[in-house]
């Protein structure tokens, strides 16, 4: 264990995928004077109780572009961090069962090919060949993209926790930050349990817990607590090929390496910071799986689990410096974290090192909300879900 | 069949398995099963858990009761999900 | 000091068993009959006669007999392979716990056998092997361990990238254990149901303290839900035939008498509602308790809950302590006395209490021989059932454990070795062991109650205050607390049943009385 400094240059809050990403991309472009506070064991926030799912088809321009580039780290990620991190791309695919759905998934293919991002529209018989246990009834085709892909989470955090480590950044786990004080309107030091350590820079990387951080510095963000429920079954031989979203039902599923199938729902709950299991999303779940995959009733779920998530006003993160505090850096907001984390920890880097926000993360800036120009990634996918209840004929 | 003290069922795990595993880093429970998978598997921790537990103590020289044993989910046993699916599924067995 | 006499009880078979033996050579048919016929307590219902496959052989199975009691009744010792090396398993805790029965029944994977009832035709498939579970050509990965530690996975398999998704698939075909057809081809069957249930107070768990706390909650007219996971109420008591204890309202009775008297009286109550079969699924943020019962789901909403979940079989380690026929006490009174199967012919037994001299005499009611009884204590000078072993001539080590178990595919023998350093090998093809418990504290844990280590349990376990209140709306009594004897387990089932009803403004001074009476005794127990 490194000794604990009184000063840093950079100090993160929140030792989850998206702060230990910052940390490894930080010293990797020079910058080692880092150190990263998280307040439970390393990724046990949501890091490592989401379902590893990666996919470059979403439904605006800003997330489709984020993701296209983040899957090219993706792809050599493992050999950066020298640590296999499980990456497989086995394709995902979104499904439409309804014409009107089918029309849209048209339309966003088209939108995807203008934005750079590869999918193709399957027609039924294209799907059935692709995911042979699909309910054909609920199947007239959808959006295959071909990058879609997951990740073992924990593998994930290890890998950059000990990449960031060799590179010289300090960890600290089980380290909470009580308080973050500022002097001239600049951020000055955080109070840990340990006492003041001072820092140039502070960054709100956590995740669930990112809304009372950011209350330290008088910042009231536009996000919401939410509890995010998963569960998993028994492993079981190789059985669904790419992941899958199936707006109807509100579900997303993939297999792992290990043979376990993952669900969850792609809907946003209440505010809420139980995080207590519910019997309702094993319910909906299971029925939703069973629907979609006949065979799969005679699985069995072997666990579920939530996690706490922050998610914004238009379901996107808030990235960047504030204008009332200097210094403070966000990197919060995240309902797409996992799958962000390579090529946000990159930009954010190059955000806090040079002062300028790249590009590809401009749209997802603090003053979006100010200036009217949410991002319509949810509004969209609420479409896609919405016109999968109406009746084609 | 080669000697081996097994401690986990489900994912095969001997003493020596775990015992690396602490040396290498992962000497937290969450990050131990995580890790190994101790815990995790069909059993989720009914055979193996306290075992764990005191493995955990004496290779870290503390008490036991200093271990934070994790959140023990739903479900008890696996339950097939038809059930849990109640009258949505189509087909039952 | 250790006991260590030579000579053995000599075990002698009835009649009945060698007419039957007859009967079998005659029909050509497979010898091995592990199922009692003579037992001196127990009388097993053994009328319609079914058969099943297992693996391409066929065997019989009587009606009520799971497809795991019919494969210990035939003989059978290997009954799968493990996840990663493919070393061979039996069965373990018969009770639906543990990993190593699990097998395709009429093509669903991962079904607990010792838990399925036999039916008609049965297919039963051990899973993930190359051949069948006595010959599994994967169990080389044993031997190559050394290729496979832990987390390899993480550190090979990074270059070249292009062979990344070979590598992959060579991981998921291993992985896994059943397997699911692509799409369903059979029958239309019942759809599963969901019952709705409001009640007072949900009891977890119909052993004695649980019914216990049934009991005295319905009393003082309380709307009880019972959930226990056994065809009948009873619990541990189902499968025992020992004695109770002599301060029980029981005294003079065996235990398995004991757990239908407290059925029978716990059905007499209009206000308790009996879930049985019925297995907790957990207790979730909506306050409610699920079940899986045998048509479908029962979700119970109750005001207050009550625990009493018992304990399971702490696994002991030493080497190749996952041989088949290493097995849990309960699974051997399971078999015996529930299905009335020999769970071996030649036992040994390891312990660290009483329990293992009991479980000792019960192999011998059962005609199973039992070569020695291991234990970890220094001596049972403070023991009040060493008489029974001692008169039976069954040799005991004291302050000895066993460090080895032997066999190919199978228990063959075991190790021992004692503080004083004598060492033992002792013949056996069936270990059970007692050596320690582990709570079952999920549910206790999901309703919010605090779960502590209690050094002597040497596990944790859910605390409790002196009316046996864990939070503001639970309760906890019985085995899962590490309570003995028997008549200890009624009073604090009835204490937590009392003090549940009293907080929900049921009863009058007289239960507060009764409360306050009973907070004694259960608080001198403890104590003591």
């Amino acid at each position: 264990m490194v000794p604990l400094k009184s000063k840093y240059r950079v100090a993160i809050i929140g030792g989850g995928v998206q702060g230990l990403s910052l940390a490894y991309n930080l010293a990797k472009l020079g910058e080692r004077d880092v150190v990263v506070f998280e307040k439970g064991y390393i990724g046990s926030g949501a890091s490592t109780r989401n379902g590893g799912l990666i996919r470059t088809a979403w439904f605006s321009q800003e997330v489709c572009t984020l993701m296209n580039e983040s899957v090219q780290v993706w792809e050599h990620l493992s050999e950066e961090l020298a640590f296999n991190v499980m990456y497989t791309q086995r394709g995902s695919f979104i499904v439409a069962g309804t014409e009107p759905q089918m029309e849209f998934c048209k339309e966003m293919v088209d939108l995807h090919t203008s934005w750079g991002i590869h999918t193709r529209l399957l027609d039924s018989g294209e799907a059935m060949k692709l995911i042979p246990c699909f309910n054909e009834r609920e199947v007239r085709g959808g959006i295959y993209d071909k990058k879609g892909g997951i990740a073992r989470h924990d593998a994930v955090v290890w890998a950059y926790a000990r990449a960031a480590s060799h590179l010289g950044v300090a960890i600290f786990p089980q380290t909470e930050v009580q308080a973050i004080h500022l002097e001239d309107g600049h951020v000055r030091s955080v109070k840990i349990p340990q006492g003041e350590v001072q820092a140039d820079t502070v960054v709100n990387a956590a995740g669930g817990h990112s809304k009372h951080v950011a209350q330290m510095v008088g910042v009231e963000l536009p996000t919401r607590p939410v509890r995010w429920e998963a569960m998993v079954t028994e492993p079981i031989k190789p059985y669904l090929n790419p992941y899958v979203r199936w707006p109807k039902g509100e579900l997303y599923v993939s297999q792992t390496s290990r043979g376990e199938i993952v669900a969850g729902v792609d809907s946003h709950e209440a505010s809420s910071m139980d995080l207590r299991c519910s019997l309702e999303f094993i319910k909906r779940v299971s029925a939703a799986l069973s629907s979609i995959f006949p065979s799969l009733g005679r699985l069995a779920l072997l666990r579920q689990w939530a996690g706490l998530i922050s998610i914004s006003d238009d379901g996107c993160p808030i990235l960047g410096s504030i204008p009332k505090v200097d210094g403070f850096i966000l990197d919060c907001g995240w309902y797409i974290g996992f799958a962000t984390a390579p090529i946000a920890g990159r930009m954010l880097a190059r955000n806090i090192l040079e002062s300028k926000m790249p590009k590809l993360i401009e749209p997802f800036r603090y003053s979006r909300f100010a200036e009217g120009r949410q991002i319509s990634e949810d509004s969209n996918s609420e479409k896609m879900t919405h016109l999968a209840r109406l009746d084609a004929h | 069949m080669k000697p081996k003290k097994v401690v986990c069922l489900c994912e095969d795990l001997t003493k020596e398995d775990l015992e690396d595993a602490v040396e290498n880093g992962f000497g937290d429970l969450e990050l131990l099963k995580r890790f190994t998978g101790v815990c995790t598997g069909p059993c989720q921790g009914k055979f193996c858990l306290t075992n764990v537990i005191q493995l955990l103590s004496e290779m870290k020289s503390t008490r036991p009761e200093l271990i934070s044993i994790p959140a023990l989910r739903p479900p008890f046993r696996p339950t097939r999900l038809a059930l849990l699916a109640g009258g949505a599924a189509e087909e039952q067995i | 000091m250790s006991c260590d006499k030579t000579r053995f009880a000599r075990q002698i078979y009835s009649n009945e068993q060698g007419r039957r033996a007859e009967n079998l050579l005659r029909l050509g048919k497979c010898l091995k009959d592990q199922r009692i016929y003579d037992h001196p307590y127990l009388k097993f219902n053994r009328e319609r006669k079914t058969h099943f496959k297992f693996d391409g052989n066929e065997y019989d199975a009587y009606e009520g007999e799971t497809v795991g009691a019919a494969l210990v009744a035939a003989g059978v010792k290997t009954i799968s392979r493990s996840a990663k090396y493919h070393r061979p398993r039996g069965f373990l805790c018969f009770m639906g716990r543990c990993p190593n029965c699990m097998a395709e029944v009429n093509g669903v994977p991962n079904v607990r056998i010792c838990r399925e009832k036999v039916s008609q035709e049965m297919i039963v498939r051990t899973q993930n092997v190359f051949l069948n579970s006595r010959v599994d050509l994967y169990s080389v990965l044993d031997k190559l361990d050394f290729a496979f530690p832990v987390g390899f996975q993480y550190k090979r398999f990074i270059r070249p990238r292009s062979l990344w998704p070979f590598y992959e698939r060579m991981i998921r075909s291993v992985a896994g254990i059943g397997r699911l057809p692509m799409q369903l081809q059979g029958q239309r069957a019942k759809p599963f149901h969901t019952r709705l249930v409001e009640a007072d107070i949900a009891v977890v768990g119909g052993g004695p303290a649980g019914i216990s706390a049934a009991i005295a909650g319905a009393e003082m007219g309380a709307r009880v839900a019972l959930v226990d996971e056994g065809n009948q109420l009873g619990g541990h008591l189902r499968w025992n035939t020992d004695m109770v204890d002599s301060r029980s309202e029981f005294a003079g009775m065996r235990a398995f008498q004991v757990a239908k008297k407290l059925a029978d009286h716990a059905v007499t109550f209009s206000n308790i509602s009996i879930f049985a079969p019925a297995i907790a699924i957990g207790v979730f943020s909506e306050g409610i308790l699920a079940a899986e019962s045998s048509d479908g789901l029962v979700e119970i909403k109750p005001k207050r809950y009550l625990f009493a979940t018992g304990c399971t079989d702490r696994l002991p380690i030493f080497e190749n302590n996952d041989l088949p026929g290493i097995i849990t006490k309960t699974s051997a009174q399971i078999l015996m006395h529930l299905y009335g199967i020999k769970p071996g012919n030649e036992a040994a037994v390891y312990c660290s209490s009483d329990e293992g001299f009991v479980l000792a005499s019960q192999l011998l009611d059962a005609a199973v021989r039992v070569n020695a009884v291991v234990d970890e204590r220094k001596d049972a000078s403070q023991s009040k059932m060493l008489d029974t072993v001692v008169s039976k001539d069954v040799p005991i080590y004291f302050n000895s454990k066993v460090f080895r178990a032997s066999g190919r595919n199978r228990l063959n023998s075991i190790e021992t070795s004692g503080e004083d350093g004598q060492e033992h090998e002792i013949r056996c093809d069936v270990l059970c062991f007692a050596v320690g418990r582990q709570p079952v504290c999920e549910l206790a844990q999901q309703a919010g109650c605090e779960l502590k280590y209690d050094p002597a349990l040497e596990s944790a376990t859910a605390i409790h205050d002196e009316h046996m209140r864990s939070n503001l709306e639970s309760y906890v009594a019985g085995e899962m607390l590490g309570t003995q004897p028997l008549s200890m387990m009624l009073l604090e089932g009835r204490l937590a049943g009392l003090s549940a009803a009293l907080s929900l403004g049921l009863g009058d001074s007289a239960r507060l009385r009764e409360q306050a009476d009973l907070t004694t005794d259960v608080s001198r127990n403890r104590r003591s």
